[in-house]
């Protein structure tokens, strides 16, 4: 298991590495994130040969090794979104945000599990489980705020866009020379036999 | 264009003779979505109970031929290029009718429920009573109107809560048969609940200091199309009506939109 992860790793290092020489420009900052991954697994895999003298990982260590690589898939997707403009800055923060105070959890897992002890009393596992689903919470709820936000404003829009129809609609009676155009163009298609309409 | 409030001359209304003038300066606005069914005749009976009576109908996005039957009878057409409720295509309507300068607004449903005859009722207790809405109620005076069970204990408690919301009685918290003068349309232009706008909008006006009044009127049966409420969404209707209606007293009151701020003749 530790011998595949350490090949892994090894091979992690060398491609993206390789990808940050030779690939092309735009491609260089997913790269560069790939191969900070690579040689943070490296590390920690070198950290786990050093301290422990045991060949299996620890469950312990297992668990930091989840939450790393979660935390850096959720930092790199995230990246990656913005940098395609897939995502705005805005929404990125919390992501951000998210990702790395798991990663912290899983670098300085005494310290910061030592004082989520001391605050709630809960083991190492569920304290994660409960960062997690606190951000996500916070996002789902970010998101629920921008929904109304842009529900108004599409509301807003769209009045607009109705008034400013019906806008064209009073010009066009009131230039003879534009025919039969644009609303009124619609409206003899629609219907075969308009009466004279009132008031209008 | 200067606009006197209807409260501000009494002897407007004096004259029997002049007691129509008003229908010149007033909109009909009647939101549609998929009306098809009913809009036409109801349409045509405006037509002939008030000829100088400005209809508007706002087509909410409709799949049918919403539009064209209304102007082919005579209707202006707001169209909205997306489906906003009846909420959003009321707020359109109010912007359209400020922004053309009318003096009142009424609002009737396109499905016939509402029948255009009793207009002048509406109109002569917005003047009678020197309010700024009347609302049409069906509950109020000898026509007993029945629902299902259900919808009448929703209506009945909804009721209750706007009664006490507005310091007031209001015996159909749900009829969307209302005539607004032109301060109201003011403020309802700029603020307009989303959707199950009438209680809410009814709780708004009187936070901000308008006069409110019903009037009773007979309801007729539904002439044609569907209800936009169903079984399952009376319910939410229930849950959302009564959380904006609490939220609403925790929300700062709009000095702008304060009644005793809209003295002055409001620019169209």
């Amino acid at each position: 298991m530790k011998a595949l992860l350490e090949l892994l790793s090894v091979g992690l290092v060398l491609l993206s590495g390789l990808l940050f020489v030779a690939g092309r420009k735009q491609n260089r900052f997913i790269a560069g994130c790939w191969l900070l991954l690579g040689v943070a697994l490296v590390l920690f895999l070198a950290g786990v040969t050093f301290t422990t003298h045991a060949k299996v990982m620890t469950m312990d260590l297992k668990l930091r090794a989840v939450t790393g690589l979660l935390s850096f898939f959720v930092l790199i997707a995230t990246m990656e979104a913005v940098r395609r403009t897939q995502m705005r800055e805005r929404y990125a923060l919390l992501w951000l945000g998210t990702g790395l105070v798991i990663l912290v959890f899983a670098i300085y897992p005494t310290v910061t599990i030592a004082w989520l002890q001391k605050v709630t009393g809960m083991q190492y596992v569920t304290a994660i489980v409960v960062v997690i689903f606190g951000f996500l919470l916070l996002v789902a709820f970010h998101f629920s705020v921008e929904f109304s936000h842009l529900h108004r404003k599409l509301g807003a829009l769209t009045r607009h866009c109705a008034l400013l129809e019906r806008r064209i609609e009073e010009l066009e009676r009131e230039v003879p020379s534009l025919g039969k155009t644009g609303t009124d163009k619609f409206q003899a298609l629609e219907t075969p036999n308009p009466p004279p309409s009132r008031s209008a | 264009m200067e606009i006197v409030l209807a409260r501000d001359d009494d002897k407007r209304y004096a004259n029997q003779l002049h007691m129509m003038e008003w229908i010149k300066e007033s909109l009909l606005l009647i939101p549609a979505f998929n009306e098809e069914a009913a809009l036409g005749p109801l349409l045509d009976e405006v037509t002939t109970l008030y000829p100088d009576l400005n209809v508007a109908v706002i087509n909410d996005c409709s799949d049918d031929f919403t539009a064209p039957l209304a102007r082919a009878h005579g209707a202006q057409v707001l169209n909205l290029p997306c489906n906003l409720g009846v909420g959003g295509s009321m707020q359109a309507g109010f912007e359209y009718a400020c922004v053309h300068g009318y003096r009142y607004a009424i609002r009737c449903d396109g499905d016939g429920q509402h029948p255009p005859a009793e207009i002048p009722k509406l109109a002569a207790a917005l003047q009678a009573n020197s309010a700024d809405v009347v609302i049409g109620s069906r509950f109020l005076g000898q026509n007993a109107y029945t629902s299902t069970r259900w919808r009448n204990l929703g209506i009945a408690g909804l009721a209750a809560l706007l009664s006490y919301a507005c310091r007031q009685r209001i015996t159909d918290p749900t009829s969307g048969f209302q005539m607004i003068n032109r301060p109201a349309l003011h403020f309802f232009s700029k603020t307009y609940p989303a959707d199950y706008p009438e209680p809410e909008s009814l709780a708004l006006l009187t936070r901000q200091g308008y006069r409110v009044c019903e009037t009773s009127v007979d309801f007729r049966a539904r002439q044609g199309g569907h209800s936009s409420i169903g079984k399952r969404a009376a319910l939410f209707y229930a849950m959302k009506v009564t959380l904006a209606l609490l939220v609403d007293r925790a929300r700062a009151v709009d000095p702008r939109f304060n009644r005793q701020n809209i003295r002055e003749p409001l620019a169209p």
